[in-house]
């Protein structure tokens, strides 16, 4: 008994140590180093082992880092095995890898990276400016015209100018450039197909197909070496089996765990961190009645997002209020959490404004595998019927989800998370410009076009960051959607295990994880 | 020659119904008499003679009275002294010669049956005694026929192989349950001729239990005719037919018709 | 020889109507392999560009034959999820859910055999009536959920198995047998207590039959009629009832995978389906299907070769 409550108020101390140091309080410290996450207990640290994680999907097909449709589940494995010019670590901040320096010239159309002298493949072989201009020219599409990576679309040329200088020219100025440049190395001339070769401090060395892929530290690594000899992730798609295999000792690890799955796991340490999503009740903007703003707005103030992370998650996530979550820092705006609060009488009087003194009915349709997002929209249904209104949930396969509702915009309402790929501001705020092909809401406000356009073109970083609050703050005031949170997401490790740091963005590292005696 | 079997004052209840079947019904036989039990259908001679036999499920009867076989009395001996008998001492010929072999196994299989439960021969010595038996009922071509399965043989055949199957062994009694109803009239008679020469080449005793007098009579020295659970009259069978003394007696015979009287 | 041509005949016709059937279900379920496949780069002319490059623009019965051709030249096509051949990414997946659909078939033959005989043995008994409800409860359990409650049992509490440690039979049979036994027992527990059932009223029936009375009157007893006379005539139904239950094994290991991290076709075929991978699925579905089909024909022709009835006319 003792040794649980020693246990559960250690797990307690790195969580808050955690929440402190990953952007919920972003002015503090911006260059921590890496140690900032103390040790859940006292325990000498070993090198070498072996671990088990536990995955809930198989990673992609294909393990090229340039192909554009990975999705998150298999960026975040990609993370260990490869390496751009600079990476990101858990602060959010970029810092260089492969290269070991950047300048850019003052009207952020030109970057010059100094590349870092003795960076190793795992096939032994020395990384070289050919390299990294072969492989961003293949990320950016220079030869086809069809970038592979959109990130570094914006790449008008490459050129290597010594033999540790690279000169990248840029099609119009960015200067979130940066954030985009984590793209892949790989050595000039091969296919990521048929060989998996990076940089990074772990090394591929099998996969079977759904079931699992097998790590190996890479003893060249240029950088601070992988601890554990051996990772092997093993794909378990039942929520319950993946608890079990936690439970028996099968799997030292797993990650994206919610409240239920960690309630028996008294055999692990659990450190809560969030996922990263802006989690909301999206509305298609362009269907009835959803395409009038006072009934976007009406639902803002009947749904009390404080209630809803009480009510779906007991209070884990943290809340938000526009499309930007906490891990992005300066961008982030808590002034507009709690920018509608709770007042259904305001809500019944701009519905009444409106033409729906009666309220209405509507369908919210949900991804029936993501049982977060089937728990909010369930809470929502109830805090929207006192105002009348009826919302039906519609469960549907995540497949039928994405073309449906994502791709061919046909639905009311749906609840989901939005993820970022970058560290990039613009990662979340692009889609809402009218144009874009990702706004699937519909969104639809020349005001946002303006303000949005001005912050992607200044090289004025204030002001840049002034540009993109405004943006956030016309999605606020025009209730594009109905914020909720950024989602608490558990970890649970072996108490043999340390080191797991929480990165603002979608990445397991692996590298920092180690085993104490 | 002692008795054989002595039947007194034998009563069965079916415990399903709580119903009496036989009233109390007493007869014995002597070792290779010829005993013919007559009666319509329900009047309990096929009970008596599964009474007899052993065959009824003992949770679901309560028997009262004695039968008494070679000494033995079968209703408080022990299951095992009970199939001991059976077999051995008594063997059955049934009614529906189509269900009363097993239609999955070979018919020497089934004929040769009694010999590997009751007795220590080689498979050998069981299979020529089978083909013994076939052959002794007058089946054609023994050996074929006992490598075949029941469905290949005819009506007659099937119960000429049935008699075989009882008759291998050499039991001290033949128990027939209407062993011809289901025949041809021609075969009939044939089956009739068989039994009684082998009845009298083993010296075994036969209960025939039959609705028809006329078959009987060919067959058995001896009848005794069942009305209702009861015997209502016994004696010799040419006694019997000459001067029913019973009414129910005379009634049977009235029903036999006229041409068929002296056969 | 006519009964077993006309039954090859059913067989074929059953499996050329299964392999259309599952064609057309993944064409007419909502969802376009080519979101999938382009994930958050899909646009219009690339998911187009991406059909013509899939072949999914076709006339859908000239597609149909086009796959048939393959799939009977042992060819089934690209996945279109993982860019590789079919067969490549089924490989190793077949044994796994054959070893496990084979395992759970011999328990439920262990299993019921003997219980569908106790149970006919001491018909009437306290023995019997205890064993009828034990049974009925146990058929109406699903498969995952003894497989949870195995995982929970023998696994967390007993620390029979590892939950989650499945070894494949190439590092260790043994130690792939041991795992796989507990779903094996998931799936066959319920099939195990149909199949007893089925076996002891087909015993009851056959009881009543003429012939065993006549065994009776042999002096065999009760065992050696059941054993020697009845069983055979009361296996008859049951063979077919088998026969299909292999099949039924097949369809419950999907869901035990799944249950046990067992790297099986079944996860296969629902993360092929979530995926639009047709090419996959419609294998899967089809191999599926043949087992069903095929282990039906098997049951009507051992059927026939155990009755000498059906056999010898």
């Amino acid at each position: 008994m003792k040794k649980r409550c020693l246990a559960l108020l250690l797990a307690f101390a790195m969580v808050f140590a955690f929440t402190a140091c990953t952007g919920n309080d972003p002015g503090t410290d911006p260059g921590a180093e890496p140690g900032t996450n103390p040790p859940a207990q006292p325990g000498e640290m070993t090198e070498g082992g072996e671990i088990s994680v536990g995955l809930y999907n198989d990673l992609d097909a294909s393990l090229d880092p340039h192909m554009s449709s990975s999705s998150a589940a298999t960026r975040e494995i990609l993370f260990n095995i490869y390496e751009g010019l600079v990476k990101p670590d858990s602060d959010g901040n970029l810092v260089p890898a492969i290269a070991e320096s950047y300048s850019v010239n003052d009207g952020a159309d030109q970057y010059t990276f100094k590349l870092r002298q003795g960076v190793q493949f795992h096939n032994g072989k020395e990384v070289t400016a050919d390299d990294v201009v072969w492989s961003l020219s293949r990320a950016a599409g220079l030869e086809t015209g069809e970038p592979l990576v959109s990130d570094v679309a914006n790449i008008a040329a490459v050129t290597k100018t010594d033999d540790a200088t690279i000169v990248i020219d840029l099609k119009k100025p960015d200067t979130e450039f940066l954030a985009h440049i984590t793209t892949a190395i790989l050595p000039e001339g091969h296919d990521p197909m048929s060989e998996v070769v990076g940089t990074g401090p772990y090394k591929f060395v099998s996969r079977v197909i759904q079931d699992n892929i097998v790590l190996e530290k890479f003893d060249g690594y240029w950088g601070e070496k992988a601890h554990l000899d051996k990772v092997t992730l093993k794909i378990i798609e039942n929520p319950q089996t993946l608890v079990s295999s936690l439970r028996s000792g099968a799997l030292d690890m797993a990650i994206r765990l919610d409240n239920s799955q960690i309630a028996t796991l008294s055999n692990m340490n659990i450190l809560e961190g969030s996922s990263n999503i802006v989690q909301a009740l999206y509305l298609n903007n362009a269907v009835k009645p959803f395409d009038d703003v006072r009934v976007r707005q009406a639902l803002c103030y009947a749904i009390d997002k404080h209630e809803v992370i009480e009510l779906a998650s007991e209070g884990h996530g943290s809340p938000v209020g526009s499309s930007m979550f906490p891990a992005f820092g300066k961008y982030f705006m808590p002034e507009l959490i709690d920018y509608y609060t709770k007042d259904l009488d305001k809500a019944r009087e701009l519905l009444a404004e409106a033409g729906y003194p009666d309220g209405f009915e509507f369908t919210i349709t949900v991804p029936s595998s993501m049982q977060s997002h089937v728990d909010v929209a369930q809470v929502i249904e109830q805090l929207l019927q006192p105002i009348g209104v009826t919302a039906k949930i519609d469960q549907v396969e995540w497949a039928t989800w994405y073309s449906d509702a994502y791709q061919g915009r046909k639905f009311e309402g749906t609840v989901i998370g939005m993820d970022a790929h970058g560290v990039a501001a613009s990662d979340m705020l692009a889609r809402f410009q009218s144009s874009s092909a990702k706004n699937f809401i519909n969104f639809n406000s020349p005001e946002y076009d303006a303000a949005y356009a001005a912050a992607v073109s200044t090289t004025d970083d204030a002001e840049q960051t002034r540009l993109f609050k405004e943006c956030e703050t016309i999605l606020t005031e025009q209730a594009a959607n109905v914020y909720i949170q950024d989602g608490a997401s558990f970890v649970a490790m072996a108490k043999d295990l340390d080191g797991f740091e929480f990165y603002p963005l979608y990445v397991l590292d692996l590298s920092k994880i180690y085993k104490v005696q | 020659m002692g008795d054989m079997l002595t039947v007194k004052d034998l009563r069965v209840t079916f415990l399903d119904n709580n119903k009496e079947a036989l009233h109390g019904i007493s007869f014995t036989m002597q070792e290779g008499e010829r005993l013919g039990l007559v009666g319509e259908s329900g009047s309990g001679k096929t009970v008596t003679a599964m009474a007899i036999t052993g065959l009824i499920e003992r949770s679901r009867v309560t028997v009262t009275g004695d039968v008494v076989f070679e000494g033995m009395d079968l209703h408080r001996c022990s299951r095992s002294q009970l199939r001991s008998i059976q077999g051995p001492g008594m063997g059955v010929v049934f009614q529906e010669p189509m269900n009363s072999l097993n239609p999955l196994i070979k018919v020497g299989y089934q004929v040769e049956e009694t010999l590997r439960i009751h007795t220590k021969k080689t498979p050998e010595e069981r299979r020529k005694l089978a083909i013994d038996a076939l052959d002794r009922v007058g089946l054609p071509n023994p050996d074929e026929i006992y490598s075949k399965y029941p469905h290949q043989l005819s009506g007659g055949q099937r119960q000429r192989a049935m008699i075989a199957a009882a008759m291998v062994i050499h039991p001290k009694l033949l128990i027939c349950d209407e062993p011809t109803t289901a025949l041809d009239v021609s075969v009939q008679a044939k089956i009739l001729k068989l039994l009684k020469e082998l009845s009298d080449e083993y010296k075994v005793g036969i209960l025939l239990i039959s609705h028809d007098l006329l078959v009987v009579k060919q067959l058995c020295e001896n009848v005794a005719v069942m009305y209702k659970g009861n015997i209502v009259e016994q004696g010799k069978t040419l006694d019997i037919f000459n001067a029913p003394k019973d009414e129910y007696t005379r009634q049977l015979m009235a029903a036999i018709p006229k041409r068929r009287r002296h056969e | 020889m006519t009964y077993v041509l006309k039954k090859t005949g059913v067989l074929i016709v059953s499996l050329i109507l299964i392999s259309l059937l599952a064609f057309l279900a993944f064409q007419i379920i909502p969802g376009d392999p080519t979101t999938k496949l382009l994930g958050t780069d899909w646009t219009p002319e690339r998911a187009e560009a991406l059909r013509e490059q899939l072949g999914l623009n076709g006339n859908i019965f000239a597609r149909y034959f086009q796959w048939l051709k393959g799939l009977l030249s042992g060819d089934p096509g690209i996945s279109y999820s993982y860019f590789m051949p079919v067969k490549e990414v089924m490989q190793g997946k077949i044994q796994v859910t054959a070893a496990l659909s084979l395992l759970s078939w011999f328990l439920v033959m262990l299993f019921s055999i003997p219980l569908g005989i106790l149970l006919a043995r001491f018909q009437g008994s306290h023995l019997e009536r205890a064993g009828i409800v034990l049974n009925q409860v146990f058929m109406a359990v699903p498969p995952f959920f003894l497989g949870m409650l195995f995982t929970y049992l023998f696994g967390l509490l007993l620390k029979w198995f590892t939950p989650g440690a499945y070894v494949p039979f190439s590092d260790s049979f043994w130690g792939a047998t041991g795992y796989m036994a507990f779903p094996a027992l998931a799936v066959a527990i319920p099939k195990a207590a149909k199949t007893a059932k089925l076996l002891r009223s087909s015993i009851l029936n056959e009881m009543n039959k003429a012939y065993v009375r006549t065994a009776y009157s042999r002096g065999n007893s009760r065992w050696a009629v059941l054993r020697d006379h009845v069983l055979r005539n009361a296996m008859l139904p049951v063979i077919t009832y088998l026969a299909m239950s292999l099949a039924d094994t097949v369809a419950g290991s999907i869901i035990v995978e799944q249950v046990f991290a067992l790297p099986g076709l079944g996860r296969l075929l629902l993360s092929s389906i979530g995926n639009r991978d047709f090419p996959v699925a419609q294998c899967i579905v089809v191999i599926i299907a043949f087992v069903v089909v095929f282990m039906n024909y098997l049951a009507d022709i051992v059927t026939q070769y155990v009755d000498p009835r059906v056999r010898l006319n």
